[in-house]
């Protein structure tokens, strides 16, 4: 789940544009155990389940509505009493690894 | 039990399986971590007792509420164990989300072929009875069909790789007289669907009245997709054929249903007996309550318990009950307490000699050989006449 912009791209890749929503694809089946979270997303194989845990756990509750990645950060910094754009660094790769997993989709 | 000359107790004892009651009761109260604590051990368990109450939770399919436990802090671990219960959970978890996804396809693939079908069991219920779906696991995939859509409903999921398990006896008796078959995809076995007629096997399974089924329905959507599951009511007692009509001992996960729903405001009682009196299912509806108070030591006041201990089946119901239920539950005794429940002498021949004298392909899977075969045929031909005339 590690999918950075390539470098020296003039274009900052999707999860750092700030104009870009994010939310769960509604076709992704998941389930909560404590801290866990088991996703099946519905495309590629679509037979093999994804867990994520701990702060990635809180990410998955908060795309539960559409969402940018300044108001992701903003919550979770919150929620870790981190700096939001150290967050926001995290979160790219996150988003961009749940997208190619396609595990998210990017609200129109 | 107590340890005699340094003697290890014995893992899988009595104990245990009370202790897999409680987990399987667990939440039933509204109240998890008061109320019932005191039900449950004070200290972490010891690894053979430990191993067996994980094995038995797993077998009976209640490990999400041996997980709820467990992080309540009610049932204490040691950090080992918190942490098998997790993993344990997460499989449990990731082998639900698989069967999720092929029901999701298989309702778009009938519901493209126009075929009307209902989600029985595992997803429905996990979804609609419980305030998680991650507390109620499953194994496979339970869709319903209509009776008069069986062999188009075969027809379509055969296009798409879904192959039987088993042959039917003879062309058209799966549609008249079975519950269901089960299919498997011919490249990946790992998840069966089981393919419903109707309720229950046997004699209970005839006399559901089928067009109940199809009159209503409760949507639950499901990785964008709506479903259709049978009404409350229905599901209520479908939870009450698989509890008592199914695996005997039953499995602890249709009694949790049971008691998860009787505890829903939605469900209207007086229906519930109006349809297990209509499917002539009340000594199923008695009895399985009765277990479920008696399984949990549920509130006997209550209205559930009360209402259907009132209830007073025809002995003929009770007779069909104990084709399932008792020590001498056989498939034999199942086939002639469905013979008698099958209406028209013209079908009941139709069954028995589809049973006696079946297709090649049904027989080779199932019997050592044709003595075999014959031996079983003669048994249940010669046994007809004293369960023809008690005639449901």
């Amino acid at each position: 789940m590690s999918h950075s912009p390539a470098a020296g791209s003039l274009d900052p890749g999707p999860a750092l544009r700030p104009a870009t929503r994010w939310r769960r694809d509604p076709r992704t089946l998941w389930r909560a155990a404590g801290d866990t979270i088991v996703l099946l997303p519905d495309g590629g194989d679509g037979q093999t389940p994804l867990t994520i845990h701990g702060s990635a756990a809180l990410l998955w509750e908060l795309l539960a509505r559409p969402v940018s990645l300044a108001e992701l950060a903003s919550e979770l910094a919150a929620a870790y009493g981190e700096e939001a754009e150290v967050i926001a660094a995290d979160l790219a790769p996150a988003l961009d690894g749940l997208l190619a997993a396609s595990a998210v989709e990017r609200c129109p | 039990v107590i340890p005699v000359l340094g003697f290890p107790e014995p893992a899988d004892s009595e104990s245990v399986s009370r202790l897999a009651h409680r987990v399987a009761a667990y939440g039933l109260s509204g109240d998890p971590g008061g109320e019932q604590a005191e039900s449950f051990p004070a200290d972490p368990l010891s690894a053979a007792r430990w191993n067996a109450l994980v094995a038995r939770v797993r077998g009976h399919r209640i490990v999400g509420l041996l997980a709820w436990a467990v992080a309540d802090g009610t049932l204490p671990t040691t950090e080992e164990q918190a942490g098998e219960v997790r993993q344990a959970h997460v499989e449990a978890l990731a082998a639900d989300l698989v069967c999720e996804r092929q029901l999701v396809g298989l309702a778009r693939l009938l519901g493209d072929a126009g075929l009307d079908h209902r989600a029985l069991k595992g997803t429905a219920v996990a979804h609609l009875d419980y305030p998680d779906p991650s507390l109620r696991s499953f194994i496979d995939v339970d869709i319903l069909v209509r009776a008069d859509e069986w062999d188009e409903a075969i027809g379509v999921l055969g296009l798409a790789g879904w192959e039987r398990r088993f042959g039917e006896p003879r062309r058209g008796f799966d549609r008249r007289f079975v519950k269901g078959t089960v299919l498997v995809h011919r490249d990946d076995d790992r998840v069966e669907l089981d393919l419903h007629r109707t309720l229950a096997l046997g004699p209970f399974g005839l006399t559901v009245r089928l067009e109940d089924l199809w009159q209503g329905c409760e949507p639950v959507r499901v990785g964008g997709v709506e479903l259709r599951a049978l009404e409350v009511e229905q599901r209520y007692l479908h939870a009450c054929f698989h509890a008592v009509l199914g695996d005997v001992p039953p499995r602890l996960v249709p009694l949790r249903d049971l008691a998860q729903m009787s505890g829903n405001a939605k469900i209207d009682l007086d229906r519930v007996i109006d349809l297990a009196r209509s499917w002539q299912a009340e000594s199923v509806l008695l009895r399985a309550v009765e277990l479920v108070w008696r399984t949990f030591g549920l509130d006997p006041a209550a209205e559930t318990a009360t209402r259907t201990k009132a209830l007073r089946p025809p002995a003929k119901q009770v007779q069909a009950l104990d084709a399932y239920a008792s020590d001498r539950r056989s498939y034999v005794g199942l086939c002639l307490a469905t013979v008698a429940a099958i209406p028209r002498p013209s079908d009941k021949l139709r069954y028995l000699s589809a049973l006696a004298f079946p297709a090649r392909h049904f027989v080779a899977p199932r019997y050592r050989g044709p003595v075999a075969r014959w031996q079983a045929a003669a048994r249940a031909l010669r046994a007809v006449p004293a369960h023809h005339s008690t005639g449901r």
